[in-house]
């Protein structure tokens, strides 16, 4: 059994290296993948098959989970371009963004004071999802122009509605408890 | 080519080709096992025509030990030596043993050793080998029937398992001869029962509420893969909960001193029991309790003593379908899966919810095993061309410690795996040689909240300044969901790895504790968290700045201007340990950052390496 690991996740789901990519053919072409690597199939294999069955799998679920998700495949298509990232150190400068991130995160605490909190959550995450839409766009012409750096400060910006989402979802969670 | 063949009861026609494999549902009262004949997955029978194996063991003196039926009978003979109910202790500690509340029917040896031991006359077993007897009972029974060796066995286990559980199983199943070809969950495994039945396509949500515990699951069924989407649950409510809540109103009704008599007691949650049951059917009934008067109980009455319970099961199904991303709209087929799901309020709450009638027709007791011995007969290659395959995820987080008794969460609930996630940390004095890594698995922030897996030194650190070391910490989930870590110095190579092994486990109600903690106190975490992140911060800062004022404070600094620096930090330090107060900590480390920019420009002029760092907007992002 072989597998090739030198692909970029992009080729190995037989995908144009772009942005835009059709979400129906990345779950064909990783369903595929799985049916073929997937340790299940090698349950009577050697060692040797059933270690490059597990490390197979590994990465194309790796490769997977960072396609579906925009945020992480828009910064996958920068570090295919030798764009470095550095979690502890990199972030956004745009004092007016953050500025109104703060504000997000602000309602979201304060949601408990309103009439309808769950309600007023779902139009947090509405909101905040068009704004993401728009930073996606803004990106794509970034990357298309070649602006490295400009599509890296909206890769670090998305990366704070990943977090925002998570606050929202945390959030949800801690209501409907308290609705029991 | 002879038109009839001849062959051994139980061979298939093509015996090179057929290859025993059977599908194992451990259960904590009761365990069955199933296997796949003429392509029609069946629960094998004892010699007396029974499916369900009680999950019983008895040792006897002098006696080989007995399980099922036969040891049960010797429950009210030698209680002691009857060992029931082991699932609740596999896997887990003999502290976390002593610190769980529910009862343990039996004894365990006293010593300090890590493992419990149960004490039986046949001297002590511990929790592995007890399931290990019942399940070489089951290998037995299989091979008799099938006429041969088994060649393979998938195992079920609670979604909800944890690491040290699922280890402790696959140990159980090796003890007993088994080859495991794999451990799947058991929600999972009901809708690969109902899945292949039915070749359907779609969301399937599975409802498993048992006794004691309750899992629901979104699966996604496409091509012939099941994908595990999401899985939640709660862990501590099941069945027993109902009677519970039938024997409280029947107390108040009749008497409250009954609470204090054990065996009155036992009487009053048994005929609560039968009620429970006979509801099922009926719309009222009447309670028998020696010395009082009968009680009518109605169904409407029933339904409206465990109203609660049966809503939080569905609280939980909202969030199962929130984590899988998806809309209950979108759920295409919902499965039910465990006795307590034969509650009528249960099945119109759940049917309600979604919007769609449950799947109920596989008993709910066999559905489980034939779900794994259809996995199995798969895995054995019975089926060659079959497309089907099964993706599951982990079902809690996996993360490690990190300064200040935080969890650094590196493998999130819910992914997919076989799953490899690495990440880096840094060394927090100058100097530091070793370095300590605590595996956890949990959905809380503090490390005290968290089940502790395991932990391993890495050592030979190069002795660098604090900061400069990259300590990459590899976690590797297998498709059993077990898990191995190791830790590597990415600029020396210093490596180390650990294969998590079983000396304890989360408890059934900890999990479940720890679950609904987590999302009850999100908010106080996030308080306490970002105190400690500001208080390891100030260390940091104070560290660095000392180790700098040491080497060269004096050469760099006028006197009055080294005094402004130390004012401040000992500012800080006052802060650091009297502040409960992030913010006041936060505005004491910028005041140090102030009052020493000067002396870091001139440190940077002097070409020696800047110890401080600056932090400024990340903090945002926190």
């Amino acid at each position: 059994m072989e597998f090739n690991f030198s692909r970029n996740y992009f080729e190995l789901f037989e995908l144009e290296t772009q942005f835009h990519i059709d979400l129906v053919t990345l779950a064909d072409q990783y369903q595929a993948l799985q049916s073929q690597f997937h340790p299940d199939r090698f349950i009577e294999g050697n060692d040797q098959d059933k270690r490059v069955a597990m490390q197979a799998t590994t990465f194309i679920n790796e490769a997977h989970k960072t396609l579906q998700d925009e945020s992480s495949r828009a910064r996958y298509l920068l570090e295919l371009e030798d764009v470095h990232f550095n979690s502890e150190k990199d972030t956004t400068k745009d004092m007016e963004f953050l500025m109104a991130q703060m504000s997000l995160r602000e309602q979201i605490d304060e949601v408990d004071g309103q009439q309808d909190p769950l309600e007023s959550l779902e139009e947090l995450a509405r909101q905040s999802k068009q704004e993401k839409s728009q930073l996606i766009e803004n990106y794509q012409t970034y990357f298309n122009a070649q602006q490295w750096d400009e599509a890296k400060e909206i890769v670090l910006k998305l990366q704070f509605f990943t977090r925002l989402q998570q606050q929202i979802n945390q959030k949800q969670e801690a209501l409907e408890d308290q609705l029991l | 080519m002879a038109l009839l063949q001849i062959s051994e009861p139980g061979m298939s026609t093509a015996p090179h080709e057929h290859r025993l494999a059977v599908g194992i549902d451990l259960g904590t009262t009761n365990s069955l096992v199933a296997s796949v004949r003429s392509g029609i997955a069946e629960a094998l029978v004892d010699d007396d025509g029974t499916a369900l194996l009680p999950s019983v063991v008895y040792y006897g003196e002098g006696k080989t030990p007995e399980v099922g039926a036969s040891a049960l009978e010797n429950f009210s003979k030698d209680p002691l030596n009857t060992i029931a109910s082991i699932k609740r202790v596999l896997g887990r500690s003999a502290k976390d043993i002593q610190s769980a509340n529910d009862y343990i029917p039996f004894q365990f040896e006293n010593n300090s050793d890590s493992v419990p031991r149960v004490k039986t006359a046949l001297g002590p077993r511990t929790a592995v080998e007890i399931s290990a007897d019942i399940l070489l009972a089951l290998k037995q029974r299989a091979e008799k029937t099938l006429g041969g060796e088994l060649v393979g066995a998938v195992i079920t286990v609670p979604a909800y398992f944890d690491d040290s559980q699922r280890q402790a199983t696959k140990d159980a199943a090796t003890l007993a001869g088994l080859n495991v070809y794999r451990l799947l969950n058991e929600p999972t495994a009901a809708a690969i029962a109902y899945g292949l039945d039915q070749s359907a396509e779609g969301v399937i949500a599975v409802y498993d509420l048992g006794g004691g515990t309750f899992d629901v699951s979104i699966l996604r069924l496409r091509k012939g893969v099941f994908e595990v989407m999401a899985t939640g649950g709660d862990s501590a409510l099941g069945g027993d909960d109902f009677d519970h809540a039938i024997a409280n109103w029947v107390i108040e009704k009749l008497d409250s001193s009954i609470r204090d008599d054990d065996i009155a007691m036992r009487r009053v949650l048994s005929s609560a029991r039968q009620a429970k049951e006979q509801l099922t059917s009926e719309v009222s009934t009447v309670i028998k309790v020696a010395n009082h008067p009968d009680l009518e109980l109605t169904r409407e009455q029933f339904d409206l003593l465990i109203n609660s319970y049966v809503k939080k099961t569905v609280m939980s199904c909202r969030r199962a379908l929130r984590d899988a991303g998806i809309e209950k709209e979108d759920v295409s087929e919902v499965v039910m899966v465990g006795g307590s799901t034969r509650v009528p309020l249960v099945r119109t709450q759940v049917e309600k919810f979604f919007a769609k009638a449950p799947h109920t027709n596989i008993d709910p007791d066999r559905v489980v095993a034939i779900g794994a011995a259809i996995q199995a007969d798969i895995l054995a290659g019975n089926k060659p061309g079959d497309e089907m395959l099964l993706l599951d995820v982990i079902p809690l987080s996996l993360g490690i410690e990190t300064m200040g008794g935080l969890v650094e969460k590196i493998v999130n609930r819910n992914t997919t795996i076989p799953v490899a996630r690495a990440q880096e940390f840094t060394t927090y004095k100058d100097g530091q040689t070793a370095m300590r890594v605590h595996v956890l698995q949990g959905e809380r922030e503090l490390v005290s909240d968290c089940r502790s897996l395991a932990t391993f030194d890495l050592t030979g650190l190069p002795p660098l300044v604090a900061g400069a070391a990259k300590i990459k910490v590899t976690f590797q989930v297998d498709a059993d969901g077990l898990l191995s870590v190791s830790a590597q110095e990415v600029n020396t190579g210093v490596s180390a790895s650990i294969e998590v092994k079983p000396s304890y486990g989360l408890t059934d109600s900890e999990i479940e504790g720890m679950l609904k903690a987590s999302m009850d106190n999100a908010q106080q975490d996030m308080i306490a968290r970002s105190l400690r992140e500001e208080q390891v911060e100030a260390d940091r800062v104070v560290e660095a700045l000392n180790s700098a004022l040491a080497k060269d404070g004096k050469q760099l600094l006028e006197e009055q201007e080294l005094e402004k620096i130390i004012n401040q930090r000992d500012a800080l330090i006052a802060a650091r340990h009297n502040a409960d107060n992030a913010e006041l900590i936060k505005q004491a480390i910028k005041n140090v950052e102030a009052a020493s920019e000067e002396y870091v420009a001139r440190r940077m002029n002097n070409s020696v390496r800047s110890m401080m760092k600056g932090h400024k907007l990340e903090e945002f992002e926190k």
